[in-house]
């Protein structure tokens, strides 16, 4: 019986290295043919994706005008520029601003909006439609009714603050305001998102934990919330948050419909600064300049989601 | 520690009924298991005993204390769940003395950073440290105290589950399927780790398995359902040897019960396919009946005191021993035999060959599956 099994197995091994062989004699035209077949992925990454970055990072580095005949490299006067400019600063403050407001209103809310969803029995397909509407609007277009809504004179905010005797506001033509009112916009438009991200975090946390839970007492639904499911909701949160930053972080078309970076600069933001110097004052060298330093926030993000939260979160 | 008394349990899920009016009283102290097939409510069953599940009708009672309206955490029970349900989050160390800190810990002394400010929590803390150390010793899992569960085996897991559930003094430990997810030779081991336990703690023990192997290694008592009812309970021995039911027979025992066909002959005798032997049963000639032995009762016999003869079809060779498979004359359904290690020499397949059996060893059930009253067996029982 032993042999008789063995002697096949042996059998069966040989022909396997005669053919590893063969792979070797023939490897210079295997790897031949795996570059071939690599080439039409790589140029596509190279053409869209690295070649414009590295494009933009070039062109920084010039005094590039858009439709210009003529360009010079200046090397960083672009960034000297930008370094001593206001407006930049402003543009830059603001944007932290508008995603210090965003992400964890838009996060907190989302999460907030998924556990009731979760926790309820009926409409609950109602109430994820509902609120995932605002996602799937086209912000530009949602963007003039807000306009109308928070109009100062006629506008629905206003006229409904009246009528229960609270005091009006212009909202987005008062400085200490339009940034904020912007950024309640932003929560608006986001959050549903997030809502849709945590009910797919939420479905996927095992139900044993919660009975577990219950069991080795734990009677409140904070604390089951503290013991399972923040910390099972742990890399769906990381994220949201970072999606939540990402997304904050190109906030442009509420500024663009809506105030055009006003009143006196309150609502300017680091892509409505690079647009209006890109396309209007058709200085292309330090729009790519801003674009650069944006790169290079949305780059720091992902790194550190990448090296120091992840570690946290994945168990 | 304490008794645990069902009355009457009944739950339905959409009309359809998973336990029909479950009676069970496991004693204070006792390892009862809940053994069947499944689907047939013994896991539904555990749940309701803990709460997790609210019964449709019945009562459960705990040490006295009916606890229908009790939440699981109140009710002072411990589970071992299937899948372990560890914290993935929280060390091994964490987990276990998770209890603990539900029950000794106010909420504010609960919150990180700031509960530690508070007085009484470091004193709390290192009664809990030594209560987990404790465990983590019984255990043999000192060294693991700092994992997470992803770094465990399957086996650590299971007894890090253990563990959380023998940290604080529940009133009964309710066990579900804890072995299962565990490979042959652990599960082997294991069994003789919960059993040793369980006479350590000297705590009640409500244990669910499908295995019959657990059930009849570990158990006091074993409780056999089938499609929502307890049809027997009864010690392992009580169940083995005298099954109340065709489908009990059949479910406890490996090699499974051989089940013949017979009709009952004149006197109460049996007819085998033709032969007949004296059985003393009670009930009128000519009515079928179906016929249980053991694998390790039946012997082989020649062909002058053979019961039934047959086809010798397979032969298993287990070392220890060997299991022959004989289709039987008359028969439909294939015998297997128990034979010791070297008793099947000169044996050779496709061959005929007799089998005997005493009438002691026979089990008689009705074409229903009830067993069948015969007369040594009432002179037996008084």
């Amino acid at each position: 019986m032993v042999d008789a099994s063995l002697a096949p197995q042996a059998g069966y091994h040989r022909p396997s290295r005669a053919i590893r062989a063969e792979t070797y004699k023939g490897s210079w035209l295997n790897e031949r043919t795996a570059l071939m077949l690599l080439t039409p992925a790589t140029s596509l990454m190279g053409l869209l994706l690295i070649g414009p970055i590295v494009a933009v990072l070039l062109m920084s580095f010039t005094d590039y005008q858009l439709g210009a005949a003529t360009w010079s490299f200046v090397g960083i006067a672009n960034y000297a520029d930008l370094w001593t400019d206001k407006v930049f600063w402003r543009a830059l403050t603001n944007t932290l601003f508008y995603v210090g407001i965003v992400v964890p209103a838009s996060v907190l809310l989302g999460l907030g909006i998924a556990l009731l969803i979760e926790a309820g029995t009926t409409l609950r397909a109602f109430y994820r439609a509902v609120f995932f509407i605002p996602v799937m609007a086209t912000l530009i277009a949602i963007a003039i009714s807000w306009e109308y809504m928070l109009h100062p004179q006629f506008g629905l905010i206003n006229l409904m603050l009246k009528a229960v005797g609270l005091p009006t506001y212009a909202w987005l033509a008062e400085p200490e305001l339009a940034l904020t009112t912007l950024a309640v916009i932003g929560v608006w438009q986001l959050f549903g998102f997030n809502m849709v991200l945590f009910l797919a975090g939420l479905v996927s946390i095992p139900k044993h934990l919660y009975e577990a839970a219950e069991m080795d007492g734990a009677r409140s639904a904070w604390s089951r919330f503290r013991l399972v499911t923040w910390p099972m909701l742990g890399p769906v949160t990381m994220f949201v948050v970072l999606i939540s930053a990402i997304r904050s972080f190109q906030v442009f078309d509420t500024v663009h419909v809506l105030t055009k970076g006003g009143p006196s600069k309150a609502s300017e933001v680091l892509l409505y600064s690079m647009y209006t110097e890109g396309f209007e004052f058709f200085r292309s060298g330090l729009a790519a300049a801003i674009a650069v330093v944006f790169l290079a926030f949305v780059l720091v993000l992902t790194l550190i989601k990448s090296r120091l939260i992840e570690r946290k979160v994945h168990f | 520690m304490a008794q645990v008394l069902l009355r009457e349990i009944r739950k339905t899920f959409d009309r359809t009924a998973v336990l029909k009016g479950v009676d069970l009283r496991i004693g204070d102290g006792e390892f009862v298991s809940l053994v069947g097939p499944s689907g047939c409510g013994k896991s539904t069953l555990l749940r309701i005993i803990a709460g997790l599940e609210r019964q449709t009708g019945g009562t459960v009672e705990i040490g006295g204390d009916v606890v229908d309206h009790v939440r699981p955490a109140d009710r002072n029970l411990a589970m071992v769940f299937q899948s372990y349900a560890l914290y993935p989050h929280l060390t091994v160390f964490d987990n276990i003395a998770l209890p603990l800190r539900m029950r000794r810990l106010s909420a504010t002394e609960r919150l990180p950073a700031i509960g530690w400010m508070l007085p009484g929590r470091r004193a709390k803390e290192r009664t809990i440290t030594e209560s987990v150390t404790a465990v983590a010793d019984l255990l043999g899992m000192k060294d693991l105290l700092a994992r997470k569960p992803a770094q465990l085996s399957g086996g650590q897991r299971q007894r890090v589950a253990v563990g959380r559930a023998i940290v604080r003094d529940p009133r009964a430990f309710l066990l579900d399927e804890p072995l299962s997810n565990l490979d042959a030779k652990l599960r082997v081991h294991m069994r003789t780790e919960i059993a040793q336990l369980h006479r350590r703690l000297a705590a009640t023990f409500i244990y669910v398995t499908h295995d019959q192997a657990e059930a009849m290694t570990m158990s006091d008592r074993i409780a056999v359902m089938m499609d929502g009812n307890i049809i027997q309970v009864g010690t392992p021995d009580e169940i083995y040897d005298d099954p109340s039911d065709q489908r009990v027979a059949e479910f406890i025992g490996s090699p499974k019960i051989n089940i013949l066909d017979g009709t009952v002959a004149e006197h109460g005798a049996l007819s085998l396919g033709g032969r007949q032997i004296a059985a003393g049963i009670h009930a009128s000639p000519g009515t079928a009946v179906r016929v249980g032995v053991r694998p390790e009762r039946v012997r082989l016999a020649d062909a002058n005191d053979a019961v039934v003869t047959g086809r010798l079809v397979h032969r298993e060779n287990l070392g220890s021993e060997v299991l022959a498979h004989v289709i039987p004359v008359g028969q439909r359904e294939p015998m297997i035999v128990r034979l010791d290690h070297g008793a099947d020499i000169g044996l050779r397949l496709e061959s005929t060959i007799g089998l005997g059996f005493a009438e002691n060893d026979l089990r008689v059930f009705d074409t229903s599956g009830r067993r069948v009253g015969r007369y040594f067996e009432e002179a037996a029982h008084g």
